[in-house]
């Protein structure tokens, strides 16, 4: 049976700004926990509010049993998880959802990640580089984030995982430029690189336009993590849909995704 | 002191406890099987099922509220045909208690479904969603109106010998005149409330926040309405009765078995907690134990007034 669990917070730290980074010893959560996948967190201990928030599970450590999320604060539930102190415990279930399909890439997994959309992209990276498949992560910010990087670098793989950093604003070691555009930059000049490649992308919607531009040009498979505010998470409320490509039916992003195939998605109906 | 009986009836409807799930939060059974053991629960309310497959509203359908939630799904559901043949089959195999919501946009469409229905095993009883607009009467819900209400309870009443309940709106002026028409009119049982109809705003784009505009509150924010109504229910009619609306407890629960409900229902608590309507059984058990009542239905109707 999957229950929700109490899971004791070992870390709960700002990065930097209002993002902030929990982790949570939940062992056996994180032996069966996939990339892709998310929990639904009781932020509170009352009713209010009353929803668990979903989150993607940032990175785990099968040997300490952990789990990370990170997270920014945006809203009252974000809010009140922020002030949790380290040692206190969260109410937690998951795994949900479906996950990246981390099997048969044949070529480089190109990672894309705008803002905090990178997120569930380092426990990708992790495991791909653990199957020996080489990743390139496109992390996109509005503004040079040292902190920020260096939090996600922290938990990077140290080999086999090429961290490309884009921002908005300009700066040192930086692509000046939207991710997708950094994506295809490397794509124009590394012909090889679309070979057997796969690709991956969550952020906002905008950028999941200009990254299928990107991925359909150079005819590379591709998907997207999903993002919808939810209640239930699990399948029953109905309430997380996003419109399917061609057709009036909806997917549920709390089951048919988060993770799924790019062409699934109709881009163009839903508008944020 | 033995373990305590907890088991109810409902009229001729006899449940291992007092604790059902509402239709609407938890889809077909199929999506909690891994949260608890679905043969367990006293009764799975199905999400309402109608003649033709519906894709529902435009999303954003949900908004949390204070201590609660809108709604304004728009019964998107498999339709009778998928039901019967794709979601009844793991429903029949889990042990489950089932009931199947009805819902339609006219007389004919409810007919449809309940026929369909008639003779799939496996089914314990029909609750009836009034609360949708009768496109024939220009909109306005059969729930609302005592001669629609009345028209659709006597007409599916002449249909089948399923244990037949009405689920009853709140959004009307009295309750307990919708309640004895649909006892006058041959309905087995009554279960109560349904949503209440409302609304939310986002200041930074001036919208409504559910695109529908209109949606439907639960959660612990209309417990206090849900009792009010509950009460007046009681009061006006013998039959007995399902009672909900923010129960996420079984101190709530108890709120409403005292004020007369002979089951409870538990609706946003599954999404909060999928394991609900076990944690909630048990502590209704634990009640009786740590109280020494020997059966739930001492307590029942025990409001001192």
């Amino acid at each position: 049976m999957k229950r929700s669990i109490v899971a004791r917070i070992i870390e709960n730290r700002c990065i930097s700004g209002d993002v902030y980074r929990i982790t949570l010893h939940a062992p056996t959560l994180v032996s069966s926990a996939l990339p892709g996948q998310f929990v639904q967190v009781r932020v509170g201990a009352t009713v209010q509010p009353l929803l668990r928030r979903p989150f993607s599970i940032h990175a785990v450590d099968v040997a300490t049993g952990s789990l990370s999320l990170l997270y920014r604060v945006v809203g009252e539930g974000s809010a009140l998880l922020a002030k949790v102190p380290e040692q206190a415990s969260v109410d937690i279930l998951g795994p949900l959802g479906k996950g990246f399909p981390c099997t048969d890439i044949k070529g480089t997994a190109l990672l894309v990640g705008g803002g905090m959309g990178a997120a569930p992209m380092v426990f990708m990276a992790k495991t791909l580089v653990a199957q020996k498949i080489p990743v390139r992560f496109y992390l996109g910010l509005d503004q040079k984030n040292t902190a920020l990087v260096d939090a996600f670098r922290e938990l990077l793989p140290a080999e086999g995982c090429e961290l490309i950093l884009a921002s908005d604003s300009k700066a040192t070691g930086y692509f000046h430029g939207f991710i997708t555009d950094a994506l295809a930059k490397d794509l124009a000049f590394h012909a090889a690189l679309k070979n057997g490649a796969q690709a991956f992308a969550c952020g906002p919607w905008l950028m999941f336009r200009s990254f299928k531009d990107v991925v359909k040009h150079y005819d590379i498979k591709a998907y997207l993590s999903l993002e919808e505010h939810m209640a239930c998470g699990v399948g029953s409320c109905l309430g997380c849909v996003v419109k399917q490509s061609n057709t009036d039916t909806y997917i549920k992003v709390c089951t048919d995704g988060p993770v799924v195939p790019l062409e699934m998605v109709d881009l163009d109906h839903n508008v944020i | 002191m033995t373990s305590p009986d907890i088991s109810v009836k409902l009229g001729r409807l006899s449940l291992a406890n007092p604790v059902l799930v509402a239709s609407g939060t938890f889809g077909y059974g199929e999506e909690y099987q891994d949260f608890l053991e679905l043969k367990n629960i006293g009764a799975i309310i199905t999400k309402a099922i109608t003649r033709e497959p519906r894709q529902g509203n435009q999303p954003p359908r949900i908004v949390e509220t204070t201590a609660g939630m809108l709604n304004a799904i728009g019964l998107a559901n498999v339709g009778v045909e998928e039901f019967v043949r794709h979601k009844m089959p793991f429903l029949q195999d889990s042990g489950a208690t089932v009931i199947v919501n009805v819902a339609g946009s006219t007389l004919e469409d409810y007919i449809h479904v309940v026929d369909r229905l008639e003779d799939v095993p496996g089914i314990v009883g029909l609750e009836i969603n009034v609360s949708c607009p009768n496109v024939k009467q220009g909109g306005m819900s059969f729930g609302v109106d005592p001669k629609s209400l009345t028209e659709i309870t006597r007409q599916l009443r002449k249909r089948t010998k399923r244990f037949l309940i009405i689920k009853l709106t709140p959004n009307v002026t009295d309750i307990s005149l919708l309640a004895k028409c649909a006892e006058d009119a041959g309905a087995d049982c009554l279960s109560l409330i349904n949503t209440l109809s409302g609304m939310a705003v986002d200041i930074q784009t001036r919208r409504s926040k559910l695109a529908n505009i209109f949606g439907g509150l639960s959660g612990p924010a209309i417990k206090p309405v849900a009792l009010a109504h509950l009460y007046k229910v009681r009061q006006a009619v013998q039959l007995p009765l399902i009672g909900g609306g923010g129960i996420m407890s079984a101190e709530d629960a108890l709120e409403f078995i005292i004020t007369g409900a002979d089951a409870v229902c538990l609706g946003t608590a599954n999404f909060v907690d999928p394991a609900s309507a076990e944690k909630i059984t048990a502590g209704l058990q634990l009640y009786c134990e740590e109280n020494s009542i020997q059966n739930i239905n001492l307590l029942k109707g025990t409001l001192v007034c």
